[in-house]
């Protein structure tokens, strides 16, 4: 593909959504094999413990004791060996193919699995735009071989990406900490998220905690206009996004925006493409 | 077009225009995405816009002749790497628990608060709870309890106690798995 200017058609941009969402779904579904303990019955998120939160568990019936087969232990450590396993063949799948179809099938039953099991707890804001790029992709199958899905899908992912960016800036300016710009500063002494190291150079240089505060929800709120300018400067601004959601992983530990928004890059790129075809540009 | 391409555009459309509404009108929306949106097709996308409390998770015991020990930090510190820009399974549960924090503190804020016999059944009580049973204890060791401080945003003010649980019984816990 022509990287300058292959991002026109839907066929070459949804390979890359699809393979940055695997890569992504294979690191969380990772990250929770990593944390099974989490999930046996004395774990923090013990099914005897979750279904206090689960919408599946009401008492009784056949449906309800298979659904604690698989959500209970060892049955959801399976469920996330699976994870693992449609991640890896949704990597090496060829597009459009009944492999693909399958493997998005089971990420997304996954997905919803893990969210009926312990509602709002155990998945986080990155685990929450990688479902949706998935549900999005598993949706355009719907029409099978239809480049009208396939353009309707990344537009939906397209705008998704726009509204995360754009909504989170909107929401920041109407926060005090954030327009006086130490909301940085704050997070950073936060004891699961912060880096004391970072936390300490803020605290000396606080006309930069300023900047660097600012210049977030400035970045997130102008993001529909660089989708609308398009060319270097929508580049541009991915590339500083980019740089931005890998300094929040290796600052705060939040590594699931990197995998699941970059996956949403290839949509954006071709939504800005589709956008200055009709302004002529 | 065939009618499955029309299906999947409206489909997409639909689900894109209750998106964008969840984001303004959140709290409007929210107990209507809580009670229906059993798939999660509507994410909250205003990540940490809210600055996160500077919340620190203590606890202490009570021994079998009862005497009462002094409080130690629940370090929910994430244990770093280089590594953590790709793969970062350190997060979850430090993550987890900060989670259940949240609930409790603004509950014991509430008029009334939450009393004891509500919070036991609360997930969040039960989670917080659980994590702190789950840490070594010695053998003379008979009930443990929590408490939540929270360091001021700004200013050099010290921590403030915000919560502080019940004695929490093994036994108890023990019917949920905990050994």
């Amino acid at each position: 593909m022509n990287f300058a200017t292959g991002w026109n058609e839907a066929a070459q941009c949804l390979p890359w959504v699809t393979k940055f969402a695997a890569l992504g779904a294979l690191v969380a579904a990772g990250e929770l094999l990593w944390n099974r303990h989490l999930f046996r019955d004395e774990g923090l998120l013990g099914w005897p413990l979750a279904r206090m939160r689960t919408r599946l568990a009401a008492p009784g019936g056949a449906i309800t004791r298979g659904f604690e087969q698989v959500l209970g232990w060892p049955g959801f450590g399976w469920v996330q060996a699976s994870q693992a396993g449609a991640a890896i063949l949704l990597l090496g799948a060829p597009a459009g193919g009944a492999a693909e179809i399958a493997a998005l099938c089971v990420l997304v039953l996954g997905g919803w699995l893990l969210h009926l099991r312990s509602f709002g707890y155990g998945h986080y804001g990155g685990d929450r735009v990688r479902n949706v790029v998935l549900q999005a992709l598993l949706l355009r199958h719907l029409a099978p071989g239809s480049t009208v899905a396939a353009e309707a899908c990344l537009w939906f992912i397209a705008g998704t990406a726009t509204l995360c960016y754009f909504a989170a800036g909107v929401c920041r300016v109407r926060l005090e900490p954030w327009r006086r710009g130490d909301a940085l500063a704050i997070i950073l002494r936060h004891e699961v998220w912060g880096h004391a190291g970072c936390a300490g150079w803020l605290a000396r240089h606080r006309g930069w905690g300023r900047i660097l505060t600012w210049g977030v929800w400035v970045l997130e709120c102008a993001f529909p206009l660089a989708l609308l300018l398009g060319g270097p400067v929508l580049t541009a601004v991915l590339a500083v996004l980019l740089l931005m959601h890998l300094g929040i992983a290796w600052v705060m530990g939040l590594n699931g925006f990197v995998w699941a928004m970059t996956a949403t890059f290839p949509a954006l790129l071709f939504a800005s493409a589709r956008i200055s075809g009709w302004l002529g540009r | 077009m065939s009618a499955l391409e029309w299906i999947v555009i409206v489909v997409f459309a639909v689900w894109f225009v209750f998106t964008v509404g969840y984001q303004f009108w959140f709290e409007a929306m929210y107990p209507w995405v809580c009670r229906f949106d059993w798939f999660h097709l509507l994410p909250a996308l205003n990540y940490f816009s809210v600055v996160p409390r500077l919340l620190r998770l203590s606890y202490r015991d009570r021994l079998r002749d009862g005497a009462v020990g002094e409080w130690r930090r629940l370090s929910l510190a994430q244990q770093w790497s280089w590594w953590r820009v790709a793969w970062n399974p350190h997060l979850h549960e430090s993550q987890l628990v900060e989670k259940g924090m949240g609930p409790l503190v603004e509950g014991a804020e509430t008029q009334p608060p939450w009393t004891p016999e509500y919070l036991a059944g609360r997930y969040p009580h039960r989670l917080v709870s659980r994590a702190v049973l789950l840490q070594p204890r010695a053998e003379e060791v008979e009930v443990r309890q929590f408490q939540i401080t929270e360091l001021a945003q700004r200013g050099d003010a010290g921590l403030k106690v915000v919560f502080v649980s019940g004695w929490l019984r093994w036994d108890e816990a023990a019917r949920e798995g905990v050994k």
